[in-house]
């Protein structure tokens, strides 16, 4: 019994590890990008992202647009952080509620639109922008599966797809990294920016799917949303 | 929930109607096809000018070339050329470009 208890105890302690080994990188890196996007709301236009789309930013519906998606974005990433906690959800149910509220009406009506307007014009080839759009119209259905599911109260579902959803929304954290390790490798700009992008959404997508193939017990049966 | 549903379908489906209809406005656009080329020279936007004036401009050199070019490396004093290190900030933190983004250049009327 003493041998068992102990191996419980090494077993619970290596899951630990290997969840804060997860979420101390996560939460780090969306408060840096949420810090960073904080001074985009001096509206200065000398930003080298406004500046390199200064052709853009002069039609006032994709400068809009663009901040709407970045405050969204704020909102999203901050939010999501703590969604995830078991604690908060068995301690105080209602900050899970109304954050997922939040969330998901920010995802719904502010991100997922103006990220689908935003990526006719994205940088790269046609591809890159089929990416963004994908990503726009996958985010917005994976959140609303995730809404949806929740009011039927089907829990796992509704984890399922969230895990879907935070998925999405942290190819905005993912690409980042990627971003400055291939340009520490002497990546030229374009090919960085093109691959960063494709792994972190490709990544982000089965690093998901992984974690609810881990959990479930019929894989397929997870794309329910009854 | 239906009204969450017809509102979120309604706002893409404008996002994307809207999207695609600036799209086919801008992709003629010269300027837009060369937005995001950084490896090329500073290009630069005539506005009205008179004839005689563009033979002048065409003579003068264009400072911009050297501008556009990414950092150099610097030459040691043996002679061999090191490549400089490069530094992580928390700035890099973000989509925009990692190499220095040169606007182009939009020349102003030159009235005599």
């Amino acid at each position: 019994m003493h041998t068992n208890s102990r191996m419980l105890t090494v077993q619970q302690s290596v899951r630990f590890f290997f969840k804060m080994l997860f979420w101390i990188p996560v939460a780090f890196f969306s408060l840096l990008l949420i810090y960073n996007t904080i001074p985009y709301f001096s509206f200065s236009k000398e930003f080298e992202f406004i500046v390199e789309r200064s052709m853009l930013f002069q039609q006032s519906f994709y400068n809009a647009s663009f901040y709407i998606h970045i405050f969204a974005g704020m909102l999203c990433i901050g939010t999501a952080l703590i969604q995830f906690s078991r604690v908060i959800l068995r301690k105080a149910k209602a900050i899970h509620v109304w954050s997922g509220r939040i969330y998901v009406f920010v995802v719904l009506f502010l991100g997922a639109p103006t990220g689908l307007y935003m990526s006719f014009f994205a940088k790269g080839s046609f591809w890159e922008r089929a990416l963004f759009m994908f990503m726009a119209i996958f985010w917005f259905i994976t959140t609303l599966n995730g809404l949806t599911t929740i009011l039927k109260k089907n829990v796992l579902a509704h984890k399922n797809w969230m895990i879907r959803s935070y998925a999405m929304a942290m190819t905005a954290v993912t690409f980042r990294v990627y971003h400055i390790l291939f340009y520490l490798a002497d990546w030229d700009h374009l090919s960085n920016y093109e691959i960063s992008l494709w792994i972190s959404v490709v990544g982000n997508m089965l690093v998901a799917e992984y974690f609810i193939y881990r959990r479930s017990k019929s894989y397929l049966k997870t794309f329910r949303i009854t | 929930m239906k009204v969450i549903l017809y509102v979120g379908a309604v706002l893409m489906t404008g996002a994307s109607i809207y999207g695609f209809i600036d799209y086919q406005k801008t992709s003629h656009d010269k300027a837009f096809t060369n937005l995001y080329s950084i490896k090329e020279p500073a290009a630069v936007i005539e506005t009205k000018q008179s004839a005689a004036e563009t033979k002048t401009v065409a003579a003068t050199p264009e400072p911009a070339k050297t501008e556009a070019a990414p950092a150099k490396p610097v030459k040691a004093k043996s002679g061999l050329v090191k490549k400089k290190r490069k530094k992580i900030s928390s700035e890099m933190f973000s989509r925009k470009a990692m190499v220095e983004f040169v606007p182009p250049k939009v020349m102003k009327d030159k009235k005599e």
